[in-house]
């Protein structure tokens, strides 16, 4: 599956971010163990993903309104994302026991609404997903560091003396 | 210290299964912080390492001595897996989803329960019931895969035809 992340660098200019950003990227598909492979907006199209992303431009100021805006969007699916999981792991510590969750396997009394709920076979994937671990569902990267909290946000975009905070997107596959 | 990984392989013969433990190895050691292991070939460097085992550098997985140390590596893995969930079970009892996610302090928690979780280990715990394979508390390996599941042991312990199940087990520093 393809997700559209946004990597936030501290630069001189935008060439510099670009450069940046592309270290960071490739430090997060590195023996393919978070990501697999990515495109950035540098090209004529993105490689593989089924959604128009083509509109965007290869480096945006991350103060100005599209950058802004960007970086919003980014943290609002990475906290719908964090919320869906946690709820997934909610009910799966309340209804299954620890052997369950390891062998992803339904108990064999789990009143059937509930059994609807709970998706045992990706089970695991949501633990791993509310993890510090790069991947889905996080959108926002301070180089190739998961942001994971208002607090890392707000830090990825303090600006320093004399550089410039850019946002970079990328089309990466997991 | 170092912790003693065992890597299970499916392979014709012993020198097989050393050589393809070894690229696993690489894989393995390249995700830790020492990037480093060793075999049970090299004496002199086991000796330098403090490390006390003496075992072969290949066993059969259905010998006395590698089902003891599958069982072992199996056994360690269980008991992390069952902590790690126990306090993401407080947590997700105790913690609102937000609190979670920005590693808030913990307060007004009953004081009983206060000192079984910390905010900034949760997501290590997340990370550990997710089964997200760089982190050196896995010491049963598949190839470069860490086991996860009684199923993935059984697996990998039931090779097809003309081949059979082998254990190479490696110090890593930790």
């Amino acid at each position: 599956m393809y997700m559209l992340i946004r990597i936030i660098v501290h630069a001189k200019d935008g060439k510099q971010a670009f450069t940046k950003a592309e270290n960071a990227l490739n430090e997060l598909v590195k023996g393919e163990k978070f990501f697999n492979y990515y495109s950035t907006f540098d090209s004529e199209r993105t490689r593989g993903s089924y959604v128009d992303w083509s509109h965007l431009p290869p480096v945006m100021l991350a103060s100005g309104p599209e950058g802004k805006h960007f970086i919003e969007m980014g943290w609002k699916h990475t906290v719908e994302g964090f919320m869906e999981a946690f709820e997934h792991v909610k009910l799966a510590v309340q209804y299954l026991s620890p052997e369950e969750i390891m062998e992803r396997i339904y108990p064999k009394d789990l009143p059937a609404d509930i059994k609807k709920k709970i998706n045992v076979l990706c089970i695991r994937v949501y633990f791993e997903e509310l993890s510090d671990r790069p991947g889905h569902p996080k959108f926002l990267y301070h180089e190739h560091e998961p942001i994971m909290s208002k607090e890392d946000l707000e830090f990825a975009l303090e600006p320093e003396e004399g550089l410039n905070v850019y946002v970079i997107p990328a089309d990466i596959h997991y | 210290m170092c912790l003693l990984v065992r890597v299970i392989v499916n392979t014709k013969d012993e020198e097989e299964a050393l050589r393809k433990g070894k690229e696993a190895l690489d894989k393995i050691a390249e995700s830790t912080a020492s990037g480093i292991y060793i075999t049970f070939e090299s004496k002199e460097l086991l000796d330098e390492w403090k490390v006390d085992q003496n075992l072969p550098p290949v066993l059969l997985a259905s010998s006395f001595k590698g089902m003891q140390l599958i069982a072992e590596g199996w056994q360690f893995m269980v008991d992390i897996f069952t902590d790690a969930l126990e306090r993401i079970k407080i947590a997700v009892q105790y913690l609102s989803p937000e609190e979670i996610m920005e590693e808030a302090p913990l307060t007004n928690l009953p004081e009983e329960i206060e000192p079984k979780i910390s905010p900034s280990g949760i997501r290590e715990d997340f990370r550990e019931v997710g089964g997200a394979g760089e982190n050196i508390f896995k010491l049963l390996y598949f190839n470069a895969y860490p086991v996860l599941s009684r199923k993935d042991l059984e697996r990998t312990l039931n090779p097809g035809e003309g081949l059979k199940a082998y254990v190479i087990p490696a110090a890593i520093p930790c």
